[in-house]
């Protein structure tokens, strides 16, 4: 509903109300669920209710000033709940009902995920725009949600934004060229609540058993509840310069500097405090960088017209604080993969942490031996002979020199987030053609290439069930290859105590920049005036198009593009697949 | 028509706009928390029971959740070790070394072995005691920050108290396990501190407990509640007991800790408003099931409501044989020795005790003796099950032995002498009438050996009294550089190092 009572003054307000069921009924013959029936039946609902109220009011005086603002606040309610009835067992296929001689198998209840939400919001913003020269906005969010149950559950937004539009300005008349160009600066805050409501207040159970016939309650000990949370707060400043030229070619300039405090984080703490974690707002990050984008867009000149852009991102990332005040917190990785990750004040916030790999021993005397022990460099733990380093094992550093190779000898190294990101897009039109297509880049980013890795280690259990893909194509040691990159592969009865292709080392860490040309897409647009007319359809298109068409990269990998986001190949040894699709759309 | 848009706006607007924060107060449906929790003397009260049924899980274990649950910890820790116990044909087995391993002392061997069914590796962790500390010290914030008016003060005092209580109950017990323990009392703690030497945290237990025991009931009007649920007369005891373990280890005077142990004995025994009182032996299966006068604070076991201790905790399970167990059972598995049954019951010297507690096979050394104190064995023939008792951790009788003890610590021996002839006159066994000094510290000593055997107090009065470095009080003797090393304490378990630098172990046991 709108309603405006008088000039430049609106009221709107909108209210909706949904409700969804879901109704599900199943029923298994006995042939199919290994001689008992089963009757299942399921039903959820969800329902929501949604108001926003507004007010906003525009007006201008003197000609060049205009000032507007609005207010508005909206809140939501919805609710879920699932449930589930599962019967086995009815006396036979006839009986498709809930009747059934198996009761003790029967299940049902609540499915997990119910939930009740509310949210509410309020907002307010004014502008002032003085000759459309300058501009100035100020605005302020306040939002609150029942999920995050902190002893203040609202977020904060405010923001203050401020525009010049130089072109406008009396001196650069002259600059005829000169299409339009501004200087804009904004700084936000944004403050969300973190964590929920049992973060703040802990999870109370009713515990199975009683005590002296009497029911009692529990805290849930896996978390210790914190009043005091915080919410996580993320300051951005930036600055943006932008011009264009008649000619079609535009800049877009802008450097931002992101900090985020109070990030939330699972900290596990001693157990004579008997909870398991404390959750605390001691983390900070930081993120500068710089962004730009090109455009050049020439008026169109006859049947040809063309377009391109090209856009990039340079970014880097530091942590600024880290809980107990420490200065660097080791995630160690306890799956197979062992790839730890350091966060260190000052640094890129996610490291590597690796052994050091310097290439292969080409025989037994290289092997460096301790002069007090006279034992030859090993792996750490027991005394087996198997673990002694000879011909054909990989040279990791000894980075603490005590002849034994363990967790000390760890290096940080890498980042695994990329440095520079950009794309690139070019279209071209002629008549009815046109012709689009993508390039993608990213420059400077360690990866760790568990692919590789992953076919390696396969060769540590020949009679395994891991395909063992010919490796002829890698430089691999053997007593005739002895100067060679990777170390000895076949020798899988000491594989065990050696490890040679462990995931977690520097032979495995490479550059993962590259240059992919990601699609393009080569369309026909029938004249539209002759399809209606002949065929009676609004308008149709024919296209085909190509996908992943092909890519530059010095990575060693399947693709370097199939990589987690903490830079750990992900392609499990299979590449992205290259498609073309042909197809047409047709509007009637 | 334009009346009624501006109305319908008015009505739409004002449904969002008058709410605010209690809005986004939500309570789920599936769990509680806290900002919904705390609102009544029933949640409060629910919390508490939880902490004792902590306590039991710590203590007794379960027999729900597997070899995980199992406990021995009342034998293992208070009766069996350094004891002078024999096995028997029963219990031959190396499965049961562990009995050995305990006489002896020798608590390397017995984690080197697995006797994981006994469930010896839960004894160094001491999670599920801090477990009681953390929660009672959140009972005890909570209810101070309730809202006025929902409970009365006087309600607010006695919870805060049974908190208090509880956690001290958790302290003295860790104590005499581990000796040094980290010691606090705020709600929600989470920061990482190391231990705090064990006389300091029994004086800060003790200050604590001064402060709020008076509030506690001397008994409840509900029977079922009686000697489950902290009373007066269990936190008097408790302080008696701190202040013997001080006493025991101090360096400095120790008068002052058993004059306050004469002046609480005092305390509970002419002040308890008839709450207290000694039994009559003829009564003993009542004594030991549970609920009565002379219990002070017990944990409760009941098969009437599924609530049963694990296989392996109850001291009973190794005194008793056919017909009190199964017929495949027909020896116990365990004895005393026989000087050391001579010397608690000497031939020919009368005491009921003897005749209630034990039958004519009570010098027997061939698996014919039983202890039959704890013998409300509900099972028909051929099933097994442990009898159905309480655990006694404090009786009555307990505060009259310490009083009495402590008096002759400080001279007062014919105030001594008056005390323990209570607990004789009640066995009808001859009085103590002209013993002093050494001789009759004595007589008390076995005067509390022959009382409270198997209730979980031998080996810690003998570490208390340094009694255990004596071979005239046990037959396994511990040498003093062994005792002074902490050869007496339990070794913990090496995950309290876990994210805290503070932490050290007991060394002596590795």
């Amino acid at each position: 509903m709108e309603y405006s009572p008088f000039k430049g003054f609106k009221v709107f307000t909108t209210l909706s109300y949904n409700f969804k069921i879901a109704n599900q009924n199943r029923f298994l013959p006995e042939a199919l669920n290994s001689n008992m029936t089963e009757v299942y039946s399921y039903n959820d609902r969800l329902n929501t209710l949604y108001n926003r109220n507004m007010l906003s009011y525009t007006t201008d005086f003197g000609g060049k000033h205009i000032l507007s603002g609005y207010v508005f606040n909206e809140a939501e309610v919805s609710k879920f709940q699932a449930d589930v009835m599962q019967l086995t067992g009815t006396p036979n296929d006839q009986f498709t009902s809930g009747l059934g001689y198996a009761t003790s198998l029967a299940l049902g209840g609540t499915l997990q995920g119910l939930y009740e939400k509310r949210t509410l919001g309020y907002a307010g913003n004014i502008t002032y725009n003085y000759d459309s020269k300058y501009i100035v906005e100020f605005s302020y969010r306040l939002d609150g949600t029942s999920t995050t149950g902190s002893a203040n559950p609202w977020s904060q937004l405010p923001s203050v934004g401020a525009r010049w539009n130089f072109k406008n300005e009396g001196f650069f008349d002259s600059w005829e060229f000169l299409d339009f160009g501004m200087i804009r600066g904004s700084w936000g805050k944004n403050i969300v609540p973190s964590g929920s409501i049992y973060d703040v207040y802990g999870k109370y159970t009713s515990d199975p058993q009683t005590y002296n016939n009497q029911p009692s309650v529990t805290l849930d000990m896996t978390s210790i509840p914190n009043i005091e949370l915080l919410p996580q707060t993320t300051t951005m400043l930036n600055l943006a310069l932008e011009f264009g030229f008649k000619n079609g070619l535009s800049f877009t300039y802008e450097n931002y500097y992101k900090q985020s405090d109070q990030i939330l984080r699972t900290k596990s703490i001693a157990n004579i405090n008997a909870f398991g974690n404390v959750n605390t707002n001691e983390t900070s990050l930081v993120n500068m960088g710089h962004e730009f984008i090109i455009t050049y867009r020439p008026r169109k000149k006859g049947d040809f017209s063309y377009s391109f852009n090209l856009n990039g991102a340079f970014n880097r990332d530091y942590a600024a604080a880290l809980p107990d005040n420490v200065r660097q917190l080791l995630v160690a990785d306890n799956s197979v993969y062992r790839q730890s990750i350091l966060y260190r004040l000052g640094i890129n916030s996610l490291s590597n942490v690796l052994l050091h790999y310097r290439g292969v021993y080409e025989s037994d005397d290289q092997v460096p031996v301790n002069p007090l022990t006279g034992l030859r460099y090993r792996v750490g733990g027991s005394f087996a002979e198997e673990r002694f380093f000879k011909a054909g094992d990989p040279i990791w550093t000894d980075l603490n020199g005590d002849y034994i190779l363990d967790e000390n000898d760890l290096v940080i190294v890498g980042n695994s987030q990329p440095v520079f990101t950009g794309g690139f897009n070019a279209f071209f039109q002629y008549k009815n053609w046109s012709l689009n297509s993508q390039f993608f880049m990213t420059f400077k980013r360690d990866v760790l290439n568990n692919a590789l890795a992953d076919r390696l280690r396969n060769y540590s259990s020949p009679t395994g069930t891991g395909a063992l893909v010919p490796i002829t194509d890698l430089d691999v040691w053997t007593t005739e290859n002895t100067k060679s990159y990777y170390p000895n592969v076949y020798d899988f009865r000491r594989y065990g105590y050696i490890d040679p292709f462990r995931y977690d080392q520097t032979l495995f860490q490479e550059d993962g920049s590259y240059f992919k040309f990601t699609t393009a897409t080569l369309a026909y647009n029938f004249d539209r005036d002759f399809i209606r007319k002949a065929l009676g359809i609004t308008s149709a298109r024919l296209y085909i198009s190509a996908n992943n068409i092909f890519t530059i990269s010095n990575y060693s990998g399947p693709d370097p593009e199939l990589v987690s986001a903490l830079g750990r190949d992900s392609s499990a040894g299979y590449p992205n697949r290259r498609s073309y699709t042909l197809g047409i759309n047709v509007q009637f | 028509m334009k009346k009624s848009i501006i109305g319908l706006f008015i009505f739409i607007s004002l449904l969002f706009f008058s709410c605010g924060k209690d809005f986004l107060n939500v309570s789920p449906k599936d769990n509680l928390t806290g900002n919904n929790y705390w609102k009544s003397a029933e949640d409060v009260d629910k919390f508490l029971v939880g902490i004792y049924k902590t306590f039991r899980l710590a203590t007794m274990g379960t027999p729900i959740g597997g070899s995980a649950n199992h406990r021995i910890f009342f034998p293992a820790t208070g009766d069996f070790r350094c004891a002078p116990i024999m096995r028997t044909s029963q219990s031959s087995g190396a499965s049961r070394d562990y009995l050995t391993h305990l006489r002896n002392n020798n608590i390397n061997a017995l984690f080197s072995s697995d006797y994981s069914f006994f469930g010896f590796t839960a004894i160094p962790k001491w999670n599920d005691f801090f477990k009681m500390v953390q929660s009672a010290n959140i009972v005890f914030f909570e209810v101070d920050n309730m809202e006025e008016g929902l409970i009365s003060p006087a309600a607010k005092a006695r919870y805060k108290a049974e908190a208090v209580f509880l956690r001290n109950l958790a302290y003295f017990f860790m104590v005499r396990l581990y000796g040094d323990v980290p010691y606090y009392t705020e709600a929600y703690h989470s920061k990482a501190i190391g231990r705090t030497n064990m006389i300091t945290v029994l004086k800060n237990c003790l200050a604590d407990m001064q402060e709020h025991y008076q509030n506690l009931p001397w008994t409840y009007d509900d029977p079922s509640l009686i000697g489950n649920r902290a009373m007066r007369g269990a936190a008097i005891v408790l302080m008696m007991h701190m202040n013997m373990w001080i006493a025991g280890f101090t360096v400095e005077d120790k008068a002052p800790y058993y004059n306050a142990v004469v002046e609480l004995g005092n305390e509970i025994r002419f002040q308890n408003d008839n709450a207290y009182e000694l039994l009559p032996l003829e009564r003993t299966k009542e004594i030991f099931k549970g609920r009565t006068k002379e219990g002070l604070f017990e944990i409760v076991q009941s098969l009437n409501y599924g609530e049963t201790f694990s296989i392996s905790a109850p001291y009973s399970d190794y005194f008793l044989r056919y017909p009190n167990k199964n017929v495949a059972i027909q020896r116990s598995y365990l004895y005393y020795e026989r000087n050391f049954m001579e010397e608690l019951y000497p031939l020919g010297v009368q005491d009921k005790r003897k005749e209630f507690w034990y039958d004519e096979h009570i010098y027997d050394t061939s698996g014919l003796m039983q202890c039959l104190k704890f013998l409300n064995v509900f099972n028909e023939e051929g099933e097994d099950y442990n009898p159905d008792d309480n655990q006694i951790v404090f009786r009555y009788v307990d505060a009259i032995l310490l009083q009495a003890e402590a008096l002759a610590e400080l001279d007062r021996d014919a105030e001594a002498r008056e005390v323990i002839n209570i607990v004789r006159a009640r066995a009808e066994a001859p009085l103590a009438v002209s013993q002093t000094g050494d001789e009759l510290k004595d007589f008390i000593w076995w005067e509390r050996v022959r009382e409270l055997i198997g209730e979980g107090h031998f080996y810690y009065d003998l570490v208390r009294t340094r009694k255990v470095i004596n071979s005239k009080y046990t037959s396994a003797a511990m040498s003093v550089e062994a005792f002074n090393k902490g050869g007496w304490t339990w070794p913990i378990d090496p995950s309290a190092l876990n994210n805290n630098p503070y932490m050290t172990l007991n060394t002596y046991w590795n």
